[in-house]
């Protein structure tokens, strides 16, 4: 998994970056912003990433991300254990996720063209499933499989294709996955199970 | 057992979430059934082709903090001001009862008003000048009439507490007519 980089005078976590979790939670409450600002770079890219796996749209999710860290910041003071303030915040950006794909709203504040990279899909076009891997690097039977999976992963019910990817691609730990899903663990199993045979039998050959 | 949950069983050991008093019951029944070894490979291949095709888009990670940073900041402050903004509702209930008091008080400024001696004068127009008849109009300081004249409600007389009118009688302002021309006198209590 990719670490942040973060090279930027406002998010400079040298004071804050060893800290844990609890103690960054701690600072935060007692009005240090530098304290948030650690953990907004250490748990961004899972927030960016279990939004993008649940609305399939990375401007999407990026809106998500800004509201789920803004309610976080504001609801702080009501988490019960501190040290879990990773796990409280992906919960926070996987309602907000499926809230907005409930209702399909899209609002913009981010300056997006300056965070999306240069190889990113901006899609503005309504959700989504990931586009294609544009990377020069990747061979043409490497992309074809790509695209062969994106439109297989779009055939797939939604449950199956939630479990498949926040477990399967991000890694989530099955616990919390199931809580996203409002699921048991078991059946995140099952669904994880269903959702592979499923891919399977679509991409057939290809695989 | 079924296929399918032998099945089952090789996707949850691909995952390793198998239940560790399992594991050694599943690794023997992989090793005697072929069709369940396959399954294994197919949900291994399958995770892997999830993995290495459905990367997530390049995203800048520090200007993205710092975006949701200023975000915050930016959130946080227009919260604070809006603390001290009246609802807009509250704003138009305001602004009209401004226009109100406006043509109420250009209303009576406009006309010559008459007092009457009362227990409750009432609120007087900020005029310029006020024609005054009746037993008020005879009371007379050094020859030049004087009349007490109260020009704001209650409520509003700096530096006292909420009075009734009778209160404020105690302390009223003076207009004190000469010449036709009223000069008015400041209300010592009420700085006007």
């Amino acid at each position: 998994m990719e670490r942040p980089v973060n090279e930027t005078a406002r998010t400079q976590p040298s004071a804050t970056g060893d800290l844990t979790d609890a103690d960054l939670v701690a600072r935060t409450l007692q009005g240090d912003r530098a304290a948030f600002d650690t953990l907004i770079v250490r748990y961004q890219r899972q927030a960016v990433a279990v939004s993008y796996r649940l609305l399939g749209n990375i401007n999407d999710a990026l809106e998500v991300t800004q509201d789920a860290f803004l309610k976080a910041y504001r609801s702080l003071n009501t988490l019960q254990n501190p040290a879990a303030v990773g796990g409280w915040m992906m919960r926070i950006v996987s309602n907000l996720s499926l809230n907005h794909r409930r209702g399909r709203k899209v609002r913009s504040q981010l300056p997006l063209d300056d965070v999306l990279g240069p190889q990113a899909e901006q899609n503005s076009a309504g959700a989504e499933w990931m586009r294609a891997d544009h990377d020069p690097s990747r061979n043409l039977a490497g992309r074809e499989l790509g695209e062969k999976l994106q439109q297989a992963l779009a055939q797939l019910p939604e449950k199956q294709r939630d479990a498949l990817l926040l477990f399967t691609v991000e890694q989530l730990p099955q616990k919390q996955v199931a809580e996203i899903l409002d699921c048991s663990v078991e059946a995140v199993k099952w669904h994880v199970f269903q959702g592979r045979k499923k891919l399977k039998e679509l991409l057939g050959d290809a695989m | 057992m079924t296929t399918e949950k032998r099945e089952f069983l090789a996707s949850q050991y691909a995952d390793g979430t198998l239940d560790a008093d399992r594991v050694e019951a599943v690794e023997a029944m992989l090793r005697d059934d072929a069709t369940m070894r396959a399954a294994l490979e197919d949900h291994r291949r399958v995770t892997a082709a999830l993995r290495d095709r459905t990367p997530l888009p390049a995203i800048r990670w520090d200007q993205l903090a710092d975006a949701v940073s200023q975000n915050i900041e930016s959130a946080e402050e227009e919260r604070v001001r809006g603390r001290f903004r009246m609802p807009a509702f509250a704003r138009w209930a305001a602004g009209a009862a401004t226009v109100a008091a406006c043509a109420v008080v250009g209303f009576l400024a406009l006309r010559q008003t008459s007092f009457k001696e009362s227990a409750n004068p009432g609120l007087v127009a900020a005029a310029r000048s006020i024609v005054v008849t009746g037993p008020l109009a005879e009371a007379s300081i050094d020859g030049k009439p004087v009349i007490s004249v109260s020009i704001a409600p209650p409520t509003t007389v700096a530096g006292l507490p909420p009075m009734a009118w009778d209160e404020l009688q105690i302390a009223p302002s003076q207009v004190l007519v000469a010449g036709g021309e009223p000069t008015f006198v400041p209300d010592p209590f009420s700085g006007q």
